[in-house]
């Protein structure tokens, strides 16, 4: 069975675009590769974008309609995985999530079992947040 | 400041070595136990196989853990870790951050490090109120 598995941390920052600079140029520093879906219809991610063309992209989605933050993420593809991870605002503070992980990172338990590799992906994000405070961290798996 | 511990939740395994054990990752780290953190009395191979045979025997266990400056009490169960950091709190101040927080990286860091051979189920922070008792 599959399920849909999410990191989501809480920054002790405003979301603003000095702070989504940042987080951005933290995860192009680390190896990620950050890829286009905005004005896309084929929902094809051919387009790589630097810091400030991501940057830009998401400060459109969000004033594009502030209720319905749904598409303001992107598909980041690093080392061997890929994963959409999203930029929010959080009572004042920034959220930030990875989900939708695919070919995701995995660890085996017991024999035969397999799961998803939780503290890579949580390592990662403490990495890419190593300039931030963070308030929060939350993991969730939804079948 | 914001009053937080770390759960996770996994399947631990507690066996007579301690080689599987939390224990033993938490050593591979480096980690200093303790059986009581404000005389510093340290815990032994013995009294951490103690510990193992009561989570071994569905009971929780309660120790306390150093790296380098972080203290914390961790509360531990065959399926779940509960990381309290302790006094004094390492703290960080991060960019545009009005005040200084509990470095919540380095108590991830180290709840993470207790489970290096085994797959984890759920991390979360959860809130604890200023005036919540966390030493016995």
């Amino acid at each position: 069975m599959s399920a849909f598995y999410s990191i989501y941390v809480i920054l002790d920052a405003p979301l603003n675009e000095k702070n989504i600079t940042h987080i951005f140029q933290c995860g192009i520093d680390l190896g990620f590769i950050i890829y286009d879906k905005y004005d896309n219809p084929n929902d094809i991610y051919i387009k790589s974008l630097d810091n400030k063309q991501a940057t830009s992209t998401l400060l459109k989605l969000l004033e594009a309609d502030e209720n319905d933050l749904y598409n303001a993420y992107f598909t980041v593809k690093f080392e061997d995985t890929d994963f959409s991870m999203r930029l929010d605002p959080d009572n004042g503070h920034m959220q930030l999530g990875i989900f939708a992980l695919s070919f995701p990172w995995t660890r085996s338990v017991d024999d035969d079992n397999r799961t998803i590799d939780f503290a890579r992906y949580i390592r990662l994000l403490l990495a890419l947040c190593k300039d931030f405070s963070i308030l929060e961290i939350k993991t969730t798996r939804d079948l | 400041m914001n009053y937080v511990y770390i759960t996770i939740n996994a399947l631990f395994h507690y066996d007579s070595h301690l080689w599987l054990s939390p224990f033993w990752n938490g050593r591979r780290h480096l980690l200093v136990y303790f059986e009581d953190i404000e005389r510093r009395k340290k815990h032994t191979n013995e009294s951490l196989k103690k510990l193992a045979t009561i989570i071994q025997q569905d009971f929780p266990a309660i120790f306390y853990a150093q790296d380098k400056n972080a203290f914390m009490k961790i509360e531990a169960t065959q399926d779940q870790l509960n990381v309290y950091p302790l006094e004094p709190y390492c703290m960080k101040q991060g960019i545009d951050a009005s005040e200084p927080n509990l470095d919540l990286e380095i108590y991830t860091k180290i709840a993470l490090a207790f489970c290096e051979n085994t797959a984890i189920y759920s991390l979360e922070t959860k809130h604890l109120n200023a005036s919540d008792e966390i030493c016995p």
